[in-house]
């Protein structure tokens, strides 16, 4: 029996609970074969969990899934794999301890007379990953050692030799920067030209909006499109599709004047920060209610910076000024007492406390505010503190009592920017502020920002996403190889500016 | 309103029961209501007291243990600096001829010196916390055996370990001590930042360190109070045996790290009630009482202790483990 190219893999009436959740509601569509399917729409509208349902990983309440018109009945990711269904998660399941070639092969043979014949895994592997171009990776090297980028790249090659029907990658480019999301879209592209289908799950609308054939928008567990990636198709449709009403044209409104007053007083200064092999000399400079944006490719020092300016990593030379007073020994303790708090890139590593209540996470960075005698806490007001915190970032809770871990990455994050915001810090650095996160959050998050930002605090924003940063930043430096170097201004942004900076360091045009 | 309508539908309930917060309460219920049917001499008032005066002493290693497992750190030493509290109580008070009132003070001190060395291992040099402990552990109990064995069955005299036979209300005041201990750190841990953030360092130490705690310096002091505490259960266990003897504190790590974990204590840390912690020693007490009663042979008791502590660690895992 075979089914019509169209129908491929059938979704039909897909409905998933969790509790008295429901977080997938009679979803039904179908995947072509040899396609590049994208799924959208907001964090918590059900894409998560219909791919775990694909993939094989958890069982749907009710409905079914047809693939090739054969209805899949046993839900287990054995099962999924020897149907030909492969998925790579956005939290890499890879061997950090062995090496690239044996990642690539983990369920291979590659024996000889009992022993593993390493020289042909090798050859196997090099082979392998010299189809995706990935030359710097070297197959014997350890994978843990290997970027973020390149084990995602390891992750779906273990996935193409097995010769799957249908691989489904969840935010495959969340990690990567520009360069390297791009080598991933290519080596996409290719795979489907060679009759691959392919289920695509991402928030950027720039890769989404190039390499689908057909996106499809989830909203609140329920289906809302199948759209054709057609010429006409817009990013605005999109959004509207995700979000179900008007959101303006734009996403971003690219910031023209600088919002900061030229006479604010200096709230921070960076001098002479470096550290062997990983930060030149850096100065910056921070002024009251001013955002000053800083972006980089991976391995820029993007990360090094933000990390060194907070103490989160020893430096070997330079100080801080905080309105004037020096600093030579920078440490989070000395930072957050200063009133200077920073939000996390990772919210899963730290930033949180996820099986603590709301309120509990709120309360961390003040806890000396809110208590009394031998230090008994004040759970009145800090109730209060949570309410209010709760109201004004639009955070969707249960209860004062759910734990962050129960949260939508979007919530997540809206957490922790409270949890930043509660001290009433004068000086924020905010590192990713919207990762991984859908675009309403997104959208929420950046008023926030420039809200206090009106009000006088001064921000450090490190990003990755351009257009966030222009929409954020008066002012915007760009490193490379561990230097700053450029700087633009409001009114002078245009993406291509930037990243000729970050990608040649200069902003001249043409001789490259 | 805002873009978070009905946003409650990535909220995912992990419909995870918290058994540790009953299991114990039950489980010493059971035992209890059991062993006053089944045993003629249980459920007398001397039985009941004696217990609980045994148990009394050895709480008192249980205390840091918790503020530490809470931390999701391991004290293994707990047992042998139990010990120590006696061995050094007869180095003060046979060789220097000291006080008892004296004695105890200084053997906690010494004690607490070795606690919090063994904290600076843990958090200064990140050297893995139960590894650290089970090398005191060993250390201070090669100690102990030497010293006391040079004491020969010393007797302490009267005069210095009468104060523990005090009574106030016909109940022992160590019984007291205990139970007004296990009270005090349950409130300050329920209500007080000093203690609360405890619970925070647990759930996710590079948050706490992020948004200004000082993490290593509190678990340093818990290291501290741990070894400080448990020398005093020693010292006062080695005054009611009235010598110094190599047995006070064997293997007593066992049955607190038993007790934390059955008292709803997770070994993944952010998790623990030192009152629950103190019905847990007193259910382990209770077990040996009662195996005892029923003439089971002591080298099987300990198989049944040992596979009670895999089942509570099992259990552990099974509610606590692998978040995501």
């Amino acid at each position: 029996m075979t089914a019509a190219v169209d129908e491929f893999l059938k979704i039909s009436g897909i409905t998933k609970t969790y509790g008295v959740v429901k977080a997938l509601a009679d979803v039904s569509f179908s995947i072509r074969r040899g396609e590049i399917h994208t799924v959208m729409g907001e964090n918590g509208a059900g894409k998560s969990t219909l791919m775990k349902i694909i993939g094989g990983e958890t069982a749907p309440d009710s409905g079914a899934i047809e693939l090739e018109g054969r209805r899949i009945r046993t839900f287990v990711p054995a099962a999924a794999h020897d149907l030909g269904i492969h998925m790579v998660h956005q939290e890499l399941a890879v061997f950090e301890n062995l090496t690239v070639a044996e990642n690539i092969f983990p369920y291979h043979n590659f024996r000889k007379a009992g022993w593993i014949d390493y020289a042909s895994l090798h050859r196997e592997a090099r082979s392998k990953l010299d189809l995706f171009g990935l030359k710097t990776i070297r197959p014997e090297e350890p994978l843990g050692s290997v970027a973020l980028a390149g084990q995602q790249m390891v992750e779906i090659l273990r996935c193409i030799v097995a010769e799957p029907k249908i691989i489904i990658l969840d935010e495959p480019t969340s990690g990567l920067n520009d360069r390297e999301a791009d080598l991933l879209l290519g080596i996409l592209k290719r795979l489907k030209d060679e009759g691959l289908t392919i289920i695509y799950i991402s928030h950027r609308f720039k890769e989404i909006m190039r390499i689908s054939d057909r996106i499809t928008v989830l909203r609140d567990g329920e289906f809302v499109a199948t759209l054709e990636n057609t010429p006409e198709l817009s990013e605005s449709e999109l959004i509207n599709n995700m979000v179900g009403r008007d959101l303006s044209a734009s996403l971003y409104r690219i910031k023209t004047v600088s919002g900061a007053a030229p006479d604010a007083p200096t709230l921070l200064e960076v001098r002479g920060l470096a550290k062997k092999s990983s930060l030149n000399p850096t100065d910056l400079k921070l002024a009251a209610g001013e955002i000053v944006g800083v972006f980089g490719l991976e391995g820029s020092g993007v990360g090094k910076l933000s990390r060194m300016m907070y103490g989160l990593e020893g430096k070997d030379e330079g100080e801080l000024f905080i309105k004037g007073r020096r600093f030579a020994k920078i440490n989070p303790r000395i930072m957050a007492a200063e009133r200077v708090m920073y939000l996390n890139n990772n919210r899963k590593i730290a930033g949180l406390l996820p099986e603590m209540p709301v309120t509990d996470n709120l309360s961390l960075p003040v806890l000396k505010r809110f208590s009394r005698f031998l230090g008994f806490l004040d759970f009145r007001r800090i109730g209060r503190l949570a309410t209010d915190f709760i109201k004004a970032f639009a955070i969707a809770l249960p209860s004062l009592s759910t734990r962050p871990a129960n949260l939508s990455g979007g919530n997540q994050q809206k957490v922790m920017l409270s949890i930043c915001l509660v001290p009433e810090p004068e000086i924020v650095i905010v590192n990713e502020p919207t990762r991984g996160i859908d675009v309403g959050a997104k959208t929420e998050i950046h008023r926030f920002l420039l809200d206090i930002a009106s009000k006088g605090v001064g921000i450090v924003i490190f990003s990755s996403e351009l257009p966030e940063l222009m929409s954020l930043s008066d002012r915007i430096l760009v490193m490379r190889d561990n230097s700053v170097v450029g700087e633009v201004g409001a009114g002078d942004y245009t993406e291509q500016t930037l990243m000729r900076y970050a990608a040649v360091g200069s902003a001249a045009t043409g001789g490259e | 309103m805002t873009a978070n309508t009905g946003r409650t539908l990535a909220v995912r309930e992990k419909g995870k029961i918290n058994l540790g917060s009953w299991l114990i309460l039950f489980l010493t219920a059971a035992l209890f209501v059991f062993l006053a049917l089944t045993r003629k001499n249980f459920y007398t008032y001397s039985n009941i007291h004696s217990i609980l005066y045994e148990v009394s002493f050895s709480f008192f290693a249980a205390v840091g243990f918790t503020l530490l497992i809470i931390m999701g750190e391991l004290d293994l030493s707990v047992g042998s600096l139990f010990g120590l509290g006696g061995a050094l109580m007869g180095l003060f008070i046979f060789n220097h001829r000291l006080p008892v009132e004296a004695a105890i003070p200084l053997a906690m001190a010494l004690a607490a010196v070795i606690g919090f060395a063994a904290g600076l291992l843990v958090t200064a040099f990140r050297l893995n916390s139960m590894m650290v402990t089970i090398g005191v552990m060993m250390a201070v109990k090669g100690y102990n055996w030497i010293q006391i064995q040079k004491f020969g069955g010393r007797q302490i005299p009267r005069a210095q370990w009468n104060f523990i036979t005090v009574e106030l209300f016909g109940v022992k005041w160590t019984i007291l001590a205990m139970l007004a201990t296990a009270l005090l750190f349950e409130i300050f841990l329920a209500g007080s930042r000093h203690l609360k953030q405890l619970y925070y360092i647990g759930d996710n130490f590079s948050t706490t360190i992020l948004y200004g705690l000082n993490a290593n310096l509190v678990k340093v002091l818990c290291f501290t109070v741990s070894a400080a505490l448990s020398a005093f259960g020693g010292a006062l266990m080695t005054c009611r045996l009235k010598h110094p003897h190599v047995t006070v504190g064997a293997n007593l790590e066992i049955g607190v790290i038993t007790a934390a974990v059955i008292g709803g204590a997770s070994i993944f840390g952010g998790r623990g009630s030192m009152f629950r912690t103190m019905l847990g020693v007193f259910f382990v007490f209770l077990l040996q009482n009662g195996m005892t009663s029923y003439d089971i042979n002591s080298y099987v008791q300990q198989i049944i202790l040992g596979s009670i502590l895999i089942l509570a660690i099992y259990l552990d895992v099974r509610i606590n483990g692998k978040r995501t």
